[in-house]
């Protein structure tokens, strides 16, 4: 694997995140408040933004041979504020875990956490 | 002579299809279509109330069937024995039991590792002294150093 996958899959879940985070908690209460312009800006932004998400996200848990449902769960993430954030810790520290074991020469590369 | 490859009407791997897991996987695509037609017709609904964010997400719900249905395609053909804590089980079983064949080099392995740190774990690895000594010169080089968040 290439190290740039992890890479693109972290610049999109904090880009990702930053976004949903000003939708939803700055944008969503000016809308309500009668200022509907920003939520149209950040909301068409972030939607087409999910779906490169979606891409990166789904080729990490690929090479990392992450199993279907904490997949579902990294996918989901970016649709959550605050969730790519975690995802992205979570699957960076698996990362690096899989990497020593790499360098150890020990075989294989599936994941240690549940 | 036989074919090294299955053929696409062997049962080999006709069975993938039809696994509990591969079911699963079928139910939830074929809830997550529909789901993602409905959801679309509703945005639609909201764009032409005059909400312009409707458009966009009614553009973007049709893209969400196409990754699913290409996840389900990933899905169906994941081999469950490689994945997460279970394949991590299989390896260690093997590794204990020593049914662990001589592999080649899996270039889709995680590195960051330059080539110097993979030679000097390699030499580690074969020489308990030298990693004695160098965890010792690790030890020395800890102390007195301040405490940051990278250095734990």
């Amino acid at each position: 694997m290439e190290h740039t996958v992890l890479k693109r899959y972290r610049v999109m879940a904090y880009t990702t995140a930053v976004l949903l985070i000003v939708l939803v908690f700055v944008a969503v209460p000016l809308q309500v408040a009668g200022h509907p312009e920003l939520a149209t800006v950040v909301g068409t932004m972030h939607g087409f933004l999910y779906l490169i998400y979606l891409v990166v996200a789904f080729q990490l848990t690929r090479t990392l041979h992450i199993p279907v449902g904490r997949t579902i769960l990294v996918l989901i993430a970016g649709t959550v504020p605050f969730g790519a954030i975690i995802a992205e810790r979570r699957l960076t520290a698996e990362y690096s875990r899989q990497a020593r074991r790499a360098a150890k020469g020990l075989p294989g590369t599936a994941s240690q956490e549940a | 002579m036989r074919d090294p490859v299955p053929s696409v009407h062997s049962p080999a791997r006709r069975r993938i299809w039809w696994t509990r897991r591969a079911v699963v996987v079928h139910v939830a695509l074929l809830m997550w279509i529909p789901g993602c037609a409905v959801a679309c017709w509703w945005q639609v609904n909201v764009g032409l109330s005059g909400e312009s964010l409707g458009w966009v997400y009614s553009v973007m719900w049709p893209g969400f069937a196409v990754f699913g249905t290409i996840f389900w395609w990933h899905f169906v053909h994941d081999d469950p024995e490689s994945l997460g804590r279970r394949g991590l089980r299989r390896l260690q079983r093997e590794e204990a039991t020593g049914d662990l064949a001589p592999r080649p080099v899996d270039r889709s392995a995680p590195r960051d590792f330059d080539e110097g740190e993979l030679a000097l774990a390699r030499a580690e690895a074969e020489d308990p002294e030298l990693a004695a000594y160098n965890a010792y010169l690790a030890a020395l080089a800890e102390d007195g150093r301040p405490g940051t968040w990278r250095a734990r």
